[in-house]
């Protein structure tokens, strides 16, 4: 075993102690429980970071099997490959940020101590999610992230915070469901769980691609779209606002809507064997991508519009399994892993200026009422206008070079998928709606005057600053290193297919993204005046997409409503059918009873005369049947 | 190895002895309990919990040696395989194997819980009402432990006079009607089993054309080498057994006395009846339903008994969904559990029946601490209604805690116990002949626990209590805390580390299932 391996596993393992060591610490201490996770994340980071350097690529067998079932290896097997150090370093990199950041920002919560306990057990999770290689133990993992962003995001407790968080675990659920179904599957029809062993099969045995691993990969995508908030399971993600602001910042960026991604890339050379499975992701993506940048566009909570935006993103992410239709999955699990990492940072640096914003507000995030933050929060200002710009996709920015490669990706397999309409819809509107979506969340937040928005305090102390300084940072530089410096494709191992002429696409998209940029700032200063003008004509179509299309009402309340409704109607049917009867039956017994005992009137000659009639009936039967004869 | 053996006999008939002995003497002597009371309770409780230990470190000796007889008429024997021309009435009268010993472990563990959250918890200090918890303890064990099936439905029959007294001294307001309605619900059960029990008795003897026996083991020798009754027979015999036992489990829709039961009796009879009672039912059909009537559980189990049972999970589940009392909405959940286990059990597969077992023991815990939790809400505040509780984890952080543990682990939380027998019952059921259907509610059940479950964290954890001003509330006390403690850990020591368990229960599933899904005649 390696150093690096040994400093990875030894790291995951003292998160997970460090998490149970705040739980238990005394409550007089309860202020310093920030120190243990800071510390054993800044371990993990420069572990996973080490990994990435020395690039490890083996399989860890471990001689204990968590269930045992008779058929599947259901052993623990943890996975080094090429992305795994990758997928570390940003989840550990990014919760260290996050949680120095949290330093501040929840001080004096009076959940402090649940807080960071929590927090850490999260990025274990993720971090152990990531490194094994066997369906059933991540599967274990992946529930366990659900519980931490459940527990996280009803931190405050509140009313509104528990339904946010039952509702993420529950969406969560039904997707989870299919993904069960798909691990059985597998299990039962290919005897092993180990992801390793199950793309060797598949790849090898290639006529085996039945109907059953059809079904499985669909299942597989279904399950990935649950925790990556695809449509229509995207319904959670802007709910879970309701958590602290660091936590959403963690969910979004690194460790739980990561995760589906995560799962894609990892089986990528399985689901190449389905094409519907394929094809069905990317249309998914797709669909999200500019359905939820709409519904960005007229989302007025600054977070929610940061929300929308994560599901689009992830959109992106999901669109580009289409490109391994073409058989090139190397290729789009790189550029997935590209954007996820790149996506990672500008969008923890916004979630985090959000936060220095609730900070200076006293908790208003309501575009509504702010305005002409530039002023007060001049380093938050610029770090927002970074992140978003990366975001938007504006070269050098990060952004840019991710999603320039998912284009090109996809553009290249695009006769294959017939996937054109994708590239456009991914090229062209998606660009549009992104830089309308933040043009116009950055001039409602930081422009105009903002007399109005209520001051709590000015200026950003020093730690508001530093993490998002050092994610505006990697939003700067990460693409230019990662992307064309080659850096992440050489250390994934993946040799990049030849470019074949400069692509238009990317120039599109970047047209695009500064054009939606323009108008959204311009949208941004006219709804300032109070006249949504423009909008009126198309008031129910900007009803629809206010309210996200109704997917909410339909498919959460809806079906919330549904069920509650049955489960009155079964009540009714227990108390008054079911018990009701049987007590009727009771009740018809009783009455007999008392009927026929008002007979016993305890006079000897009524008895007397009673056993005689009695003689004398039985008499004239016996004679009547027998002595006819 | 013989020495093993006797002390493994020895620890099985003190098991069952000591709880009856002391119980029966506590009754007998009433009155209010002084601290040597209370200290001999706990000691006889945790007495039990240590011959269960006991047995669990003797019992790889003991199986190594195929099987044995000795001399205090408890039988050791392993598995379906051994048992030599014995023949008569009583023919042995306990018998230990490797999956009754963790229904006894579970028993003895939950016993020692209710007790000891009784004393500690409610405060209740009256001798007899711990007498009757051992009688009660004494009862459920013998039952799980029976050779003979004679002695299996005396101790059946005898667990609900304990219940019976708990429920209807020191339960709720409707406790009398309650207990009246348990008691006539539980005995027309109890009178088909003993119908379908004599049936199966005479019916092999008539069969084999040797002397009637009621040794469990002997049945189900002859059974799995092939002797069958008549179909007729059988399918008589399965109804008598599956209608006696299913009113116990409870299967839809001979569930409404659980409820009611639930309802009125005090925080250890639910624990009990719940984790335990519950049980009873379950195991006759694994004991004696399944294995024994194989070829009706093929043709009735899988198609009626496993509507009745996948029915039962959503409509348990529904039922929980509607209540507002957190008490009732609890034992609604049991209903769906169990139907999971009853699923499991007919599924004729080995994960399935594993599953099954799996899911009892680990249904015994989380809703036994589901009942405990409940029991510290009430008597501090005196209310179960949702809507009049709220924002406990304010109040009693340690309190909620547990419950979001608890009804996690019930939820099926990987990692937690819960999953590892829903996967399992799930998966038996997936890959199943006959009974595939089943899986889809199983799986519906999933999503469903989670939106009770969690619908009732919400509004009882969360928000604002709505609770009066005037009551104050206080957390956890230290015996309730170490109760609960003790509950959590098995369920996360089952949850992560349940390899062993499965091991031990798989060969006698894989009995049960080759016997189900084998040749038909």
């Amino acid at each position: 075993m390696e150093l690096a391996e040994v400093a990875v596993l030894g790291s995951v393992l003292a998160l997970f102690l460090t998490s149970a060591v705040i739980a238990v610490f005394p409550r007089r201490w309860q202020r310093w429980s920030h120190i243990p996770c800071v510390l054993a994340l800044f371990g993990s980071s420069i572990a996973s970071l080490a990994a990435i350097w020395v690039g490890i690529e083996r399989e860890m067998r471990i001689p204990w099997r968590w269930l045992d079932l008779p058929g599947p290896v259901t052993e623990v097997v943890l996975q080094f490959d090429g992305f795994t150090p990758w997928m570390l370093g940003i989840v550990n990199l990014i919760a260290m940020l996050v949680a120095l950041y949290s330093m501040t920002y929840m001080a004096g919560d009076e959940g402090y101590r649940r807080y960071f306990s929590i927090f850490t057990l999260f990025v274990a999770m993720m971090s152990m999610l990531v490194l094994v290689g066997n369906l059933l133990l991540l599967y274990l993992f992946w529930e366990g992230v659900g519980l931490c962003s459940y527990l996280l995001i009803g931190h405050y407790r509140t009313q509104r915070a528990s339904t946010a968080a039952r509702k993420a675990f529950l969406v969560n659920r039904v997707a989870d469901v299919a993904l069960l179904i798909a691990i059985i599957l597998l299990a039962w029809n290919w005897g092993t769980l180990n992801i390793r062993d199950l793309i060797e099969q598949v790849t090898v045995k290639r006529e085996e691609a039945s109907a059953t691993l059809q079904i499985v990969a669909v299942l597989l995508v279904i399950g990935a779209m649950g925790k990556s908030a695809q449509l229509p399971f995207h319904i959670w993600l802007p709910d879970a606002m309701e958590g602290p602001t660091p936590v959403s910042a963690l969910i979004h960026a690194a460790t739980m809507v990561a995760a589906g991604v995560y799962l894609l890339i990892r089986m990528l050379p399985v689901l190449v064997v389905s094409p519907v499975a394929l094809m069905l992701g990317s249309w998914v993506g797709t669909v999200t991508a500019v359905v939820a940048g709409l519904f960005a566009v007229a989302e007025w909570d600054l977070k929610r519009v940061l929300a929308y935006s994560t599901i689009s993103q992830l959109g992106y992410m999901f669109a580009a399994v289409g490109i391994a239709i073409s058989g090139e999955s190397n290729f789009a699990g790189y550029v997935m892993i590209f954007h996820l990492i790149t996506h990672a940072l500008f969008k923890a640096l916004l979630f985090l200026c959000s936060g220095n914003i609730m900070h200076a507000t006293g908790g208003v995030i309501d575009m509504s009422r702010l305005g002409g933050l530039k002023n007060q929060l001049g380093v938050t200002h610029w770090l927002f206008v970074i992140g978003g710009l990366s975001l938007a996709g504006i070269i050098p920015f990060a952004g840019y070079w991710s999603k320039d490669e998912i284009l090109i990706g996809l553009a290249k397999s695009g006769g294959n998928s017939g996937g054109w309409v994708i590239v456009m819809l991914l090229g062209v509107v998606g660009p549009l709606l992104t830089g309308l979506y933040i043009g116009r969340a950055y001039w409602l937040t930081f422009q105009g005057d903002g007399a109005e928005v209520p001051r709590e305090k000015d200026n950003e102390s020093l730690w508001e600053v530093v993490p998002p300084l050092v994610l505006a940072t990697g939003a700067v530089l990460a693409g230019l290193v990662l992307g064309p410096g080659r850096v992440l494709a050489g250390g994934l191992g993946i040799g990049l297919p030849e470019e074949e002429g400069v692509s238009f696409v990317p120039a599109v998209a970047l047209a695009f993204a500064a054009l939606g940029i323009v108008s959204g700032m311009m949208m941004g200063r006219r709804a300032r005046g109070g006249t949504p003008s423009g909008w009126h004509a198309w008031y129910g179509v900007r009803k629809a997409i206010e309210n996200g299309f109704y997917f909410d009402y339909v498919l959460f309340h809806g079906l919330g409503h549904v069920l509650g409704a049955m489960g009155k109607a079964v009540k009714l049917i227990d108390e008054v059918v079911i018990d009701g009867g049987l007590s009727a039956i009771a009740a018809v017994s009783y009455r007999v009873g008392n009927f026929i005992r008002q007979i016993q009137i305890g006079e000897i000659g009524f008895y007397a005369v009673s056993i005689g009639l009695g003689i004398l009936v039985i008499w004239a039967t016996l004679l009547l049947t027998f002595g006819m004869q | 190895m013989a020495e093993a053996q006797e002390l493994v006999a020895f620890c099985i008939l003190s098991m069952v002895a000591l709880p009856l002995g002391v119980g029966i003497g506590f009754i007998v002597r009433q009155g209010s309990a002084s601290n040597a009371g209370m200290w001999i309770a706990m000691s006889c409780f945790g007495a039990v919990v240590a011959l269960w230990l006991a047995i669990i470190v003797a019992m790889p000796t003991v199986f190594k040696k195929n099987g044995g007889e000795n001399e205090f008429e408890a039988l050791v024997i392993v598995g379906l395989s051994e048992s030599a021309g014995r023949s008569g009435f009583f023919d042995g009268v306990l018998r230990v194997d490797r999956v009754n010993i963790w229904l006894v472990g579970m028993t003895s563990v939950l016993s020692l819980c209710a007790a000891w959250y009784s004393l500690f918890g409610e405060g209740q200090r009256v001798l007899d009402y711990y007498g009757w918890l051992l009688v009660l303890e004494s009862g459920a064990l013998a039952t799980f432990l029976a050779e003979s099936l004679l002695v299996f439905y005396v101790a059946f029959e005898f667990t609900l006079v304990p219940l019976l007294f708990i429920i209807g001294m020191w339960g709720g307001p409707q406790r009398r009607q309650a207990a009246l309605k348990f008691m006539i619900y539980t005995l027309a059960g109890s009178l088909l089993s003993l119908i379908g029990i004599v049936a199966v008795a005479y019916g092999f003897s008539g069969v084999t054309g040797r002397a009637l026996t009621f040794s469990i083991s002997d049945l189900l020798n002859l059974s799995s080498r092939g002797t069958r009754l008549p179909l007729e027979l059988q399918y008589w015999a399965f109804l008598a057994l599956a209608v006696g036992f299913g009113i116990k489990v409870p299967v839809i829709p001979l569930h409404t006395w659980l409820p009611a039961a639930h309802v009125e009796a005090p925080t250890a009879g639910s624990v009990l009846l719940a984790g335990v009672m519950l049980k009873l039912g379950a195991f006759g059909l694994l004991r004696m339903a399944v294995p024994l009537l194989p070829d009706a559980t093929r043709v009735v189990g899988m198609s009626v008994g496993a509507v009745m049972a996948a029915g039962g999970i959503v409509y348990g589940a529904l039922c929980a969904g509607a209540q507002e009392d957190i008490k009732r909405l609890v034992a609604y959940s049991s209903i769906s559990h169990m139907g999971l286990c009853v699923l499991g059990l007919v599924s004729g597969t080995t994960l399935g029946v594993t599953g099954g077992v799996m899911q009892m023991i680990n249904h015994g815990l989380i809703t036994g601490a589901l009942f405990i939790l409940v029991g510290c809400v009430y008597t501090r505040v005196h209310k179960r209604n949702m809507s009049e509780l709220g924002g406990l984890a304010k109040v009693a952080p340690r309190w909620a805690g547990f419950f979001v543990f608890f009804c996690l682990a019930g939820l099926g939380l990987p990692g937690l116990n819960g999953f590892v027998s829903e996967l399992l019952t799930i998966y038996g059921t997936l890959i199943s002949a006959r009974v595939q259907w089943g899986a889809f509610f199983g799986l519906a059940g999933i999503v469903l626990s989670a939106w009770y479950l969690l619908t009732m964290v919400m509004k009882v954890c969360y928000g604002e209590t709505r609770l009066p001003t005037t009551a104050s509330v206080s957390d956890l006390n230290k015996g309730e805390f170490c109760v609960l403690m003790l509950l959590a850990s098995l369920c996360i020591a089952i949850g992560l580390f349940p390899g062993y368990l499965i091991q031990e229960l798989m060969p006698q599933s894989r009995a049960i299932a080759a016997l189900v899904s084998g040749s038909s005649p």
